[in-house]
């Protein structure tokens, strides 16, 4: 993969247009959706096309020369990929959040370069997640930071988007414990990104591997991320959020393929009935699905809503409320999404459990994507506001 | 019943909500905890299929809201027993039962029958 996209971005102007061209791209990548999975053929392609949609530009500010989009419109525009294909939905998650820390925590100098370079259709990937450190929120990875550059050791996991990224953030701890991101590009001496995702579910994002072994960078290429979370910042409700609308996506997905079969359905033989779509409990069925996927939806909307109000009015409240309604979309999605992609087949009936269909996928990928941070801790985090009082902690995964 | 001055599934669940909370008042139990965030969730959802119908109509998005609000009821009425041993009476049934309303909802979002009318 080089270090710089081969045709230049096109720029959206507005929200109408993004959600309008993510619903075009929607339609292309659900043709081949469940090949790529079957044969883990990734979406190399695919991911050309979508960065060059513009849509991985959209959250840069006006100020910026970016639409500046509202999260609703963002998690509308990741729903409407994930429903089509979710891996490829996965893989700007962590772009998008490093537009916003980089918003948050970079220099003047250097927002104008990284976002000039986003519009332009510069994908980042991301080296965060260690799989040996102590818990998700430390690092043992170490950026060093020197008279004229920095040095960074360490070696990273789950790193989607790595593999197809032109510049590789990496989280890693200075001297004083503290968390920067440096911006590594693609072909730098040092970095190797290892294409060892083998998870069952969500299989075309290479969430593989990435080592770091003495990467340098010039100063310029560090931000202070820790700062994103020192202050009250809409970061993590938007790292949230983004979770949230894929699971949202996948719900969507496996409601539509479960009306499908459960109308190919043959009638069951005491509902004496000729057709499946008759069946009383069938069409039941469909009605519960249908309501969560739609409570999934509105509140969805809501959190877009509450990011918004943080991004606008950065304050203790704002931000907690974001988390807060975030975490409901989260737990909302992950219940819905799980529930369609099992559902599908009760109502499809045996015939949908054969291989041509594939159809496991939306559960593969509703279970291997819920499990990026546990959604048990989420009702624990609304719980604790509605009955103590006590405002969620600010961390990535809140 | 007057529709009007009915307290709805929904207010009467966020009723139980804020009385429970009332009797606890404080907890450091992580299982109580989650149980108020489980029950909070319910009750937002509700609101928010009620906002959206009235936002985005269509024949079913009503079914769709009262669905959700029986559904956080009930899960109040378990709840508000689970936590303080008490049970408050249950308002009386609906006038359409809930189990048709996911009849209602499915056979539209499947067959596209809207209510009122037979396949």
């Amino acid at each position: 993969m080089s270090a710089h996209p081969q045709h230049p971005a096109h720029i959206i102007r507005s929200d109408a247009e993004a959600i309008a061209v993510a619903t075009r791209l929607a339609e292309r990548f659900a043709v081949e959706a469940s090949v790529r999975d079957r044969e883990r053929r990734l979406p190399v392609a695919e991911l050309d096309e979508f960065s060059a949609s513009g849509l991985w530009g959209i959250t840069i500010p006006k100020a910026y020369g970016g639409a500046e989009v509202s999260y609703v419109t963002v998690a509308e525009v990741i729903k409407l990929i994930a429903a089509a294909d979710p891996s490829l939905a996965q893989i700007p998650q962590n772009h998008l959040g490093v537009v916003d820390i980089l918003l948050q925590t970079g220099s003047e100098e250097q927002k104008l370069h990284y976002f000039g370079k986003v519009l332009a259709g510069y994908r980042f990937g991301n080296a965060f997640s260690e799989a040996k450190s102590k818990n998700a929120g430390t690092f043992d990875t170490q950026i060093r930071v020197h008279a004229d550059h920095a040095q960074i050791n360490g070696e990273k996991f789950y790193c989607t988007g790595a593999l197809f990224a032109h510049i590789v953030p990496a989280v890693g701890t200075n001297e004083q414990g503290k968390a920067l991101i440096a911006f590594v590009e693609r072909d730098a001496p040092g970095l190797t990104v290892i294409d060892s995702w083998d998870g069952f579910g969500q299989r075309t994002t290479a969430s593989g591997g990435v080592t770091l072994d003495g990467v340098t960078v010039p100063l310029s290429a560090v931000i202070p991320a820790h700062l994103a979370f020192d202050q009250p910042t809409a970061d993590g409700p938007i790292s949230q959020i983004i979770q949230a609308a894929i699971d949202t996506g996948i719900a969507v997905g496996a409601l539509e393929q479960a009306k499908v079969f459960a109308r190919q359905a043959r009638p069951w033989i005491d509902s004496q009935q000729d057709h499946g779509w008759q069946d009383p409990f069938t069409i039941a069925a469909i009605g519960d699905l249908e309501w969560r996927v739609h409570g999934t939806e509105a509140i969805l909307a809501k959190a877009g809503k509450a990011v918004d109000q943080a991004l606008a009015e950065p304050n203790e409240d704002t931000v907690a409320n974001a988390s807060l309604i975030v975490a409901q979309a989260k737990v909302l999605s992950a219940e819905t999404a799980l529930l369609a992609s099992s559902k599908l087949f009760e109502l499809g009936g045996t015939r949908s459990v054969t291989g041509k269909h594939n159809l496991d996928r939306f559960w593969r990928n509703a279970r291997t994507h819920t499990l990026h941070d546990p959604v048990r801790w989420k009702y624990h985090l609304i719980g604790n506001f509605v009955l103590n009082g006590d405002k969620p902690a600010r961390h990535a995964w809140n | 019943m007057n529709a009007l001055t009915q307290p709805t599934a929904l207010d009467q669940a966020r009723q139980l909500l804020e009385s429970t909370r009332r009797v606890l008042q404080k907890s450091d139990d992580p299982y109580v905890i989650s149980r108020f965030g489980d029950w909070q969730i319910r009750v937002e959802v509700a609101a928010a299929l009620l906002e959206y119908a009235e936002t985005h109509p269509t024949p079913v998005a009503a079914t769709e809201a009262q669905i959700a609000a029986a559904e956080a009821l009930l899960f109040a009425s378990a709840a508000e027993f689970e936590l303080t041993g008490q049970r408050s009476a249950l308002p009386s049934p609906l006038e359409e039962p809930l189990r048709w309303k996911y009849q209602l909802v499915g056979n539209y979002h499947l067959n596209g029958v809207a209510p009122g009318r037979t396949a």
